[in-house]
This record gives structure tokens, C-alpha cells and sequence, in this order.
């Protein structure tokens, strides 16, 4: 630990009211620090197997079963992994939802935007290429905050100021936590260039098919279905700008999929990691993936280097829930093996 | 004896055993005059249990005695029967040295070479109790000798208690019960209120030891042998090249006559003796569950707690019922003698069922017991009660090592007297003492468990225990600690300057193979030696053996062939394992920050504020002198280590800053 270090924790430990400590002493007695102590015991269980035919050569052991290691490790990994994906969804609840508004030009883009914020916030006109620069506006959508950002349209033979938006636009994109990928009811869709399409998940992505109140009853063309699937998304909602019509459906479905953002794996009580235990976390699994890597190599590392790797993963997971003592490996060991003479 | 009983030495200790030995010839090795007294000359460095030395890290820590300048490794090779290196299908950092002894042939050359020890006296008395004095501070007290059975007290600076197990010891044999420290020997009795009257707190642990056989009656036919390796591993650090005595040990001439430790029959290595292999059968199981009531363990006789790496065999086939049968390893106890201990029948079962039970093993059938097998009940001072140096935190000048601070094993013994021997003498001369850190070596981590965590059971050495293992591998002990050496003053100037030889040619070595590339015309392709060592190693089977030369299956330049064999393996390690050893020395050097931040004694943690509960009660109880020593206190976390950190900083920083602005008139 160096000063920096511990200053940062002691700035954690003043700068929180009583009742913030408090809260979050609660969290590590709670759900995080169940679930932190059952990745802990499996890592040294994981490590006694281990240690045992380290320490103890002469002994009459079982074969050793280096699968089962394996797959012990793998699971801490995964849930090492799912603990740092709360962090994500922590930085979700304060920062708000990245929701990025994409399509070709003119389909309406900006025009959404100020329907669902509820002022005129965006330039809006007829002539595409209205939108150069992304803009961005916070609201609220049931119990979320969104960052709604408005982005130049897609133009499949784009100007030299276009470019520069539309490469934005695709950086815009990769960080994204919800894509409004809107598409004009009156128009074909156009297919969308691979750098923008690679982003593309159905997990994260809702089709907008705007401007319905022009062509209300109309069905999607076939060429738009076979994208549509090839994307592997749902069918669009039909909204418009305009008139307000489907704009509550939208909501409802923004909201689906942003409750689905959530690690639905801790539903009970809500675990949200903090920076400093999601560095510790993510150092764990670094260290628990190089023993994986170690233990499945032709041939496997030298042993005691893979339990180097094991061990640096365990006091990783100790800095957030406690120091693991030594001792505790011995513990495992002696309760499981039949040692000594 | 040298003169007067009244005239002080500067150095007491208190117990011939394995610790008390090492410390003896370190104190005086130093250059201390040192007394050393045992209850029995004849007991000299007995082996109470078996007959080896070494095995899973106790090879790696007889290895860096000898790098400090002890006697045990060079006893060993001297005195070993078999020698093996365990783990050899792993890497050099967790193989092992391990060596089957000639149990008395080992005593007898321990005691001459203390006899032969300048600047030590042996003396045969058995102490009865401590003398006080008010310490200078006047705040506690100080030792300042010994009293003993033959009525004759003895004064000096420094005493070392090295009792083992003998404090109060109590044997149990079934019902049958016996006082003494060992078969056959006798319980220091008293010795114990001394210390509890100078507040030094004492708690009970056991231990057990299995039934010695007469080897004509064996019938090892039916038993599978297991044999020495070819080329022993020794534990004494030589060079093999060199044209000198293997063993030429500096004794001064007595009566013109120089004493050569070849004299003592064979030569390291030589004419090695095999062990045998068996193993308990449904019988013998069925013996131990039906006479479990009559163990003494079982049946509540025994209040101490035994190890759980030496359980019983009551313990084994109680805790692991399905186990059908278990190991057991017949040790030959000497060359001159045919009595064999059988490691693993551990038991304080009654005689008469220990009897049955060695007959129902195969090979076992007629077996004649020779001694039975017993469990023995002593006094241990909790360790967390001394400092680092193994000076007691209560009284001045005392110091502890060995079984009666909680350990068990006779390399765990040495190890701690070495220390001990070193810092009573260094004490007594106004010098700072003698503190291996945990990231140097495996005396490091024993002593600093011990003081720090104390321990609930016989506390024996793992190499698991230690985080920078991979730093410890058993050939680098010399090197690793040649600093210390330097500084404890045990070793000759010759042996010095043959570690930084070594150490030098090794360096260099690594550097050439890292910064030079094969010829061309060898067609081994791009990179340094260095890469293709690693490369080729990576490709061949996992552990790298010692003699990861002969794996190399490299055309390695001449200047590397030209080492030493021990130097050869030294710079493959160091090669092969260079990222690994690297990110451990990154992680050694950001640990030892934490090291050198300090805990004055008197440190006040009530006036830390954010300081939990919990660990403000630890902190006060253990006052750990570092806060790298605070941070392996069981229940004081990483977030308590932030709050001491920050707030020992920032003292810190005031008090410097204090100081340049407002200078202190120099002292006159
Ligand atoms: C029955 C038994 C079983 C054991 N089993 C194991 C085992 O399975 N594994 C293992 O690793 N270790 C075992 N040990 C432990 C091992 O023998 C010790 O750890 C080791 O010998 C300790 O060394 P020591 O120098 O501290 O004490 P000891 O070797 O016990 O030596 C103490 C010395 O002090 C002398 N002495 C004691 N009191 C006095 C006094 N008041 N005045 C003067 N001299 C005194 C004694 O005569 C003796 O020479 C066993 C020990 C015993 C007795
Ligand atoms: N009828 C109808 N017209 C719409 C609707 N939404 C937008 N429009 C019109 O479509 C035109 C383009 O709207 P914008 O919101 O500027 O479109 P954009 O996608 O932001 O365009 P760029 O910024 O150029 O990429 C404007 O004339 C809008 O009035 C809608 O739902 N119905
Ligand atoms: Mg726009």
C-alpha cells in the first residue's frame, strides 16, 4: 500500500457522514460480503488443493485433480466478474443511462429528442444534415435517468463535414448503454455501415420507425424485415415525433430495457460496488485468469507459480472484505486431507 | 566451567537441545563468553521424534542456518544416512533437502563441537529458576542469571531459555502417566513458576511420538524400500569444485592433535541406507476405533492441543473414517543400531493395544517393541509475547527459543536459537539486533508469525506460509541472507568472500545470457540466450528440476558450463523463472515501505481517530513495531492500515517540519 493509496481509503472513511459508513459497513455484513466471503472460502479451498501436494510430497494423496481446480477457479472468476458488473450498473444509477439517438439523416432524430425531453432543445428542419454536433440532455424515463444524445445523421455518401460527425457519432456509439436507432416510416432503411452495425446488440438496442403519422397502417418493407432480423432485433415501435403517437410505448420499453441492465442476479438486495472495490475486483480477476491460463497451458506452468497467481487473486478479494490470513489455507487443508505423520 | 561460578558471562543458555545448541555456538561464535547448561551432557541435540532433518521448507531453513553460520546443516551431512530432494518434479523454488540421520552419531558431533568452541563452557546442571533485578528504567525487571539444582547460581547479561519440551512435561501412555520432557528424561518442574512470576504468561500444548522396533524381528520383505537419491543434495552450502576437504571444519588443535571430520567414518552421501514402506490394515483400524475410550487424547486425559500435521493415528481414522488405510515409513534410527522408528503410528493408546496394533501391518507380523509410543504435555510461553528479536517483551535480557515458544521441529528449534544466540550476545554488547524480514527468508516468516500471531497449535514451517516463496529456493540461501551474515558476525572472511564470489559470477552469468544472442550459426533463430532458455523450458515438461542443465536442451556457451554445478542451477532459475521473480521483488520492494514505518513503543492508538473498534484493541494488545507488522495482526484490516498510516505520516511530517523551523540547539 503506498500513502496515495491510503489516503485515498481515509478520504472514503472522513468525507462520509456517520450514516454513509454506517451504510456501507452494512453492505459488506450484507449481500457484497456473503457473496465476497463465499468467492473467498471456494478461492481458498481452491488454494489448499493446491498447496497440499506442494507441502506435502510424501503423503498418501488422492490423485490430484487439476479439472476440478479448474473449474473451481472458473467460478470464482465468473463471480468476481458479475460483482464487477455491478459497478457498471452503480455508475448507471448516478451518472444516468448513455442513450444515443442514431439514424440517417433527416429521419427525425432531433425531432425525438425534443418530444421526449418536452422543450426545443435541437435544431430541427427539413433539410438533412441539420444535426453536425451531438447534443446531449438529461431526463428522466420512469425510475432512470437518461443521457439522451442526439447525433449527426448516417449518410451513406457523406461531405467532409459530415464525415468528421459521423465519426463521432461511431465512437459516440461504443460507449452506449441503451442505441434509439431511428428509421423514417416513409423510407427504406438504409443499410448500416459495419463500424456503426458492430455495435448494434439486440440487449441494448430499440428500432424507432418515426414519422408513423405519415404512413399510419403501413407494414414494414420486406427488405427492412430481413435487416431487422439479420440485426437479431425486435420489430420497431411505431412513434411520431409529431403528433406524440407510440412516444408512451417508447417509454415503456426504454424502461424494460434499462431494468434488464441490471445484474439480475443480486435482485434481493441492490450491491453497487464502489471504484476502489471494483479495482481490487478487477485485479482478482486479472490474477485468477492468469492462473486459469497457467493451469490450461500445454504443458501447464510450474505449480507454484499458478498458486502465486491464485494466492495474488485471494488477497485481492481480502482487501475489500479483510485481510486472508495463511493460516486459513492450513485450515482448509487440514480439514480436507489426511496430513501427516 | 571457566572460573568462579560468580564471575558473569555474557551469555546464558539454558537447554542443550536444538535450539539451545545453535544458540550456544552463535553467542559465542560472536565472540561472546557464553555458558551452556543442560540437565543431561549425554542428551546433546537429541532427536526426540525421527531421525531427519529437512523435508518441505525445514530443508530450505537448515539451508540459511548454514548461510548465517550454524551448525545444524553441516551436522546433518555429516551424520545423514539418506539423503533426498523432495518435490523434484516441481520447480526449484518448493524442492526440498531431506535427510535421514544417525541419531546418535548427530548428537555425539554436536556435543564435540561445542566442546571444542572457543569462548563456550558446557556444564551439566539442570536450572530451577530465574534471577531478577529491577531494570535500569526501573519500570519492570531484567534477568540476570540462573539458578540451579546443584545449589550453585550463575550471572550474565543475557539468558537464552532453550526447555523444549520439558517444561512441566507430562507423558501419556493410555492411563499410564510419567513426568518428564522425553522418555526417559527428566520435567523441569520449577522453572515454570519464574516465569509466571515475572508476568510472563504460559498455556499447555502436546505432542506425540510413535513406538520404536527392533529391527530383527521385521520382516521387510514385505515392504517396499525406499532408497537415497545418487547424488545426495547436501544442506551445507560448498563449492564442488573446490580441490579442498569437502568438510574442512576450522576446529582449533587439541593437544596437537587436529581434529578431521573425516575421521567419523563415511563421507557425506556415502553408502546410504534405505527406509521402508507399509501400511495399516482394516485390523489396525479396527483396533484404534475399538479401544478409542482408552487414548489418552480421546478419553479427556490431555488438556494441550497437538498439531494437526502429526495428528495420531487415533486422529486419522476418527476424522478420516473412509480412509481405508494409511502410510507408514520405517526409519532407521543409526548405523549402529538396529532400532527403527515408524513414522506415522503416532498413538497414546496402552501399551498393550499399541502392540497388537503394530502386528496387525504387514511386515509388522513379529515386530519386538523397543520403546512405546507416547504423547507429552509441556508449558509453552505464548510467542506474541517477545519481540522480533526473540527477547521477552516482559523482562529485559531474556530471550526464547525453540519448543517453548510454541514450535515444533527440530529446524524450527535451530532456526530461532541461531537467532536468539546472536541477538542475547548483540544485546549485551549495546548493538541492534538480528531481525530477518519476512521477504528474505523462511526464519524470516517463522519468527515474524510467531511474534506477531502467536499460534494455537505446535507451529511447524510450510512453505505455504510464506508469500515470497519463489524467492526461497534452498540454493539461494547464502545469497539472500549474506548481508545478515555480514552483519552477525558467525561466518569467517574467507567464507565471505566466497559468497560474493559466487554471487558475482551468478550475476554476471544472468546478465550474459539475458544480453547476449546465440551465433548464427548455431540456427537457433531470433532472441537472447535468455529467451531461448525460457522458450525450450516452456515447451518441456512443467517442473524444472536442479539439474535443469541436463533439461536445457541448449548448446549453452562454455562460460555457463564452466560454473559450478549449484551455480549452474542458480542461473537457469533465475533465467527461466526472470518475470515471475521480478514481479515478486516489485511486490518485496512495495511491502517493505510499509516495513520501515515504524510504531514507536510507546505509540498511543487512542488518539488515532477512525481507528475501528476491533483492531484498536489488537493494536494495543500485540504493539507491533512496524506498521508492515500491524498489517498481519489478525482482524486489523487494510482500511484500520490506511487510518495508522495516514496518521503516523502526518505525525511525522509535523515533526519534521517542527524541527527546520525551529532548530534545536545543538547537544554540548
Ligand atoms: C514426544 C515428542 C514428540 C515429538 N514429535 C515431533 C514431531 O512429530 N514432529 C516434529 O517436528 N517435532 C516433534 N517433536 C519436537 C522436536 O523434538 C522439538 O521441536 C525439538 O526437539 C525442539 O527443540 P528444542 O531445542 O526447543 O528443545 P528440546 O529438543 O526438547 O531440547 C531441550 C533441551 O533442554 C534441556 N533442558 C530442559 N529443561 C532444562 C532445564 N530446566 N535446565 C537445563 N536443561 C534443560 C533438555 O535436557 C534438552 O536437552 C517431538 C518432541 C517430543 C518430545
Ligand atoms: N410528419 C412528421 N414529420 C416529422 C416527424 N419527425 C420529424 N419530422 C420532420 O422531419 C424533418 C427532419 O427532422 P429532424 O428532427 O431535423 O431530423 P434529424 O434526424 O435530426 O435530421 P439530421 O439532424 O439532419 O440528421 C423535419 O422537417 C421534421 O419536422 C414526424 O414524426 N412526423
Ligand atoms: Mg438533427
Amino acid at each position: 500500500m503506498e500513502l496515495t493509496q491510503a489516503e485515498a481509503v481515509m478520504d472514503l472513511i472522513h468525507a462520509r457522514s456517520e450514516r454513509a459508513l454506517a451504510a456501507a459497513q452494512r453492505q459488506l455484513q450484507g449481500e457484497l460480503g456473503r457473496f465476497l466471503g463465499e468467492l473467498i472460502n471456494a478461492t481458498i479451498l481452491t488454494l489448499s488443493q493446491i498447496e497440499v501436494y506442494i507441502d506435502f510430497p510424501e503423503e498418501d494423496l488422492p490423485v490430484e485433480n487439476r479439472r476440478q481446480v479448474v473449474e473451481a477457479l472458473e467460478n470464482v472468476l465468473r463471480g468476481t466478474v458479475r460483482l464487477l458488473a455491478t459497478q457498471a450498473y452503480g455508475d448507471l444509477l448516478r451518472d444516468g443511462v448513455k442513450t444515443v439517438l442514431l439514424g440517417a439523416p433527416n429521419v427525425g432524430k432531433s425531432s425525438l429528442l425534443n418530444a421526449l425531453v418536452g422543450t426545443e432543445r435541437a435544431l430541427v428542419s427539413p433539410e438533412p444534415g441539420t444535426t453536425r454536433d451531438y447534443i446531449e440532455e438529461r431526463l428522466h424515463v420512469g425510475p432512470h435517468l437518461l443521457r439522451l444524445i442526439d447525433t449527426a445523421g448516417i449518410n451513406p455518401a457523406p461531405g467532409v463535414l459530415e464525415q468528421r460527425g459521423m465519426a463521432k457519432t461511431a465512437e459516440c456509439l461504443s460507449r452506449a448503454d441503451l442505441i434509439l436507432w431511428v428509421m423514417d416510416a416513409a423510407l427504406p432503411c438504409p443499410t448500416l455501415p459495419p463500424e456503426f452495425a458492430q455495435h448494434i446488440r439486440p440487449d441494448k438496442t430499440l428500432l424507432v420507425r418515426n414519422k408513423i403519422d405519415l404512413v399510419f397502417g403501413q407494414n414494414l418493407s420486406d427488405e427492412d424485415l430481413v435487416q431487422i432480423k439479420g440485426l437479431d432485433l425486435d420489430l420497431p415501435l411505431d412513434v411520431s415525433a409529431v403528433t406524440g403517437v407510440g412516444l408512451g410505448e417508447l417509454r415503456a420499453a426504454v424502461i424494460d430495457l434499462v431494468d434488464g441492465l441490471r445484474p439480475a442476479f443480486f435482485a434481493e438486495e441492490q450491491i453497487a460496488i464502489n471504484a476502489r472495490h471494483a479495482d481490487a475486483l478487477r485485479r482478482a480477476a486479472d490474477a485468477l485468469q492468469a492462473a486459469l491460463s497457467g493451469l490450461t497451458a500445454v504443458p501447464p506452468l510450474p505449480i507454484e507459480l499458478i498458486s502465486g497467481d491464485v494466492r495474488a487473486g485471494l488477497d485481492a478479494l481480502g482487501e475489500i472484505a479483510g485481510r486472508v490470513d495463511n493460516e486459513r489455507i492450513l485450515d482448509a487443508l487440514f480439514a480436507n486431507f489426511c496430513i501427516g505423520k | 566451567m571457566p572460573d568462579s561460578p560468580a564471575l558473569p558471562y555474557d551469555v546464558i543458555v539454558c537447554g542443550a537441545g536444538h535450539a539451545g545448541c545453535e544458540a550456544a555456538l552463535a553467542s559465542a561464535r560472536t565472540g561472546a563468553r557464553t555458558l551452556l547448561l543442560t540437565g543431561n551432557l549425554d542428551t546433546v541435540a537429541q532427536m526426540s521424534c525421527n531421525p531427519a532433518i529437512g523435508g518441505q521448507a525445514k530443508g530450505q531453513m537448515v539451508r540459511e542456518i548454514d548461510a548465517l553460520g550454524g551448525e545444524m546443516a553441516i551436522n546433518t551431512d555429516l551424520t545423514g544416512i539418506q539423503f533426498r530432494l523432495l518435490n523434484e518434479s516441481k520447480g526449484p523454488a518448493v524442492q526440498s533437502p531431506r535427510a535421514q540421520c544417525d541419531k546418535k552419531a548427530y548428537q555425539f558431533r554436536l556435543k564435540h563441537t561445542l566442546e571444542l568452541q572457543p569462548n563456550l563452557w558446557l556444564f551439566q546442571a539442570t536450572v530451577t529458576g530465574l534471577i531478577f533485578s529491577a531494570n535500569s528504567a526501573g519500570a519492570g525487571r531484567s534477568v540476570v542469571g540462573v539458578r540451579t539444582n546443584l545449589d550453585l547460581d550463575f550471572f550474565g547479561c543475557s539468558v537464552v531459555v532453550t526447555t523444549g519440551t520439558f517444561l512441566r512435561g507430562l507423558m501419556h501412555i493410555g492411563q499410564n502417566k510419567n513426568e518428564g520432557g522425553r522418555l526417559g528424561d527428566f520435567s523441569a518442574k520449577t522453572l515454570s513458576a519464574s516465569f509466571l512470576e515475572a508476568g510472563i504468561e504460559l498455556q499447555r500444548l502436546k505432542t506425540g511420538t510413535p513406538p520404536r522396533l527392533s529391527g530383527r524381528s521385521l520382516d521387510f520383505s514385505k515392504m517396499e524400500p525406499q532408497y537415497g537419491d545418487a547424488a545426495p543434495t547436501l544442506f551445507a552450502f560448498h563449492d564442488t569444485r573446490d580441490p579442498e576437504p569437502l568438510f574442512h571444519v576450522e576446529h582449533p588443535s587439541v593437544a596437537g592433535v587436529t581434529l578431521r571430520e573425516e575421521r567419523l567414518g563415511w563421507s557425506p552421501g556415502q553408502a546410504q541406507v534405505p527406509c521402508w514402506i507399509t501400511y495399516t490394515t482394516e485390523r489396525t483400524a479396527q483396533l484404534v476405533r475399538d479401544n478409542l475410550h482408552l487414548s489418552a487424547m480421546y478419553s479427556g486425559e490431555i488438556e494441550g492441543t497437538g498439531p494437526r500435521y502429526c495428528p495420531s493415528i487415533e486422529d486419522k481414522f476418527v476424522r478420516f473414517a473412509d480412509k481405508p488405510r494409511h502410510m507408514l515409513f520405517l526409519e532407521p534410527e543409526g548405523r549402529a543400531t538396529n532400532e527403527f522408528y515408524i513414522n506415522g503410528l503416532s498413538t497414546s493408546l496402552p501399551f498393550s493395544i499399541q502392540v497388537e496394533m503394530v502386528r496387525s501391518i504387514p511386515g509388522l507380523e513379529r515386530a519386538e517393541l523397543l520403546r512405546p509410543a507416547y504423547a507429552v504435555e509441556y508449558d509453552f510461553a505464548p510467542p506474541t509475547q517477545l519481540f522480533p528479536s526473540l527477547e521477552s517483551r516482559k523482562v529485559d535480557n531474556l530471550f526464547f527459543a525453540g519448543q517453548i515458544n510454541g514450535t515444533s521441529g527440530y529446524e524450527e528449534a535451530a532456526s530461532q536459537g541461531l537467532i536468539a544466540g546472536v541477538n542475547a550476545a548483540r544485546k549485551g554488547r549495546g548493538e541492534a539486533p538480528l531481525i530477518i524480514a519476512r521477504h528474505e527468508g523462511y526464519i524470516g516468516v517463522l519468527i515474524d508469525d510467531l511474534v506477531t500471531k502467536g499460534t494455537r497449535e505446535p507451529y511447524r514451517m510450510f512453505t505455504s506460509r510464506a508469500e515470497h516463496r519463489l524467492l526461497f529456493n534452498h540454493g539461494s540461501a547464502e545469497m539472500r541472507l549474506v548481508h545478515h551474515a555480514r552483519t552477525c558476525g558467525l561466518l569467517s572472511a574467507t567464507r565471505l568472500a566466497r559468497i560474493d564470489a559466487k554471487a558475482a559470477r551468478i550475476f554476471a552469468e544472468v546478465q550474459r545470457l539475458e544480453q547476449t544472442r546465440p551465433a548464427s550459426s548455431l540456427g537457433l533463430g531470433q532472441g537472447t540466450w535468455g529467451d531461448h532458455i525460457r522458450h525450450t523450458l516452456a515447451r518441456g515438461s512443467a517442473g524444472l528440476a536442479p539439474e535443469l542443465a541436463a533439461k536445457v536442451e541448449l548448446p549453452l556457451p562454455s562460460e555457463f558450463a564452466d560454473l559450478a554445478k549449484e551455480e549452474r542451477a542458480e542461473v537457469l532459475y533465475r533465467v527461466a523463472y526472470a518475470g515471475y521473480l521480478a514481479r515478486e521483488e516489485r511486490h518485496v520492494a512495495r511491502l517493505s515501505e510499509v516495513e520501515k514505518i515504524k510504531i514507536p513503543a510507546d505509540f498511543d492508538y487512542d488518539q488515532v481517530r477512525g481507528l475501528r473498534a476491533e483492531s484498536l484493541i489488537k493494536l494495543k494488545a500485540s504493539r507491533p513495531v512496524s506498521l508492515g507488522q500491524a498489517g498481519r495482526i489478525s482482524g486489523v484490516n487494510p482500511a484500520d492500515l490506511s487510518v495508522l498510516m495516514v496518521y503516523l505520516e502526518t505525525k511525522r511530517r509535523r515533526a519534521k517540519d517542527a524541527r527546520t523551523t525551529h532548530p534545536t540547539p545543538e547537544k554540548s
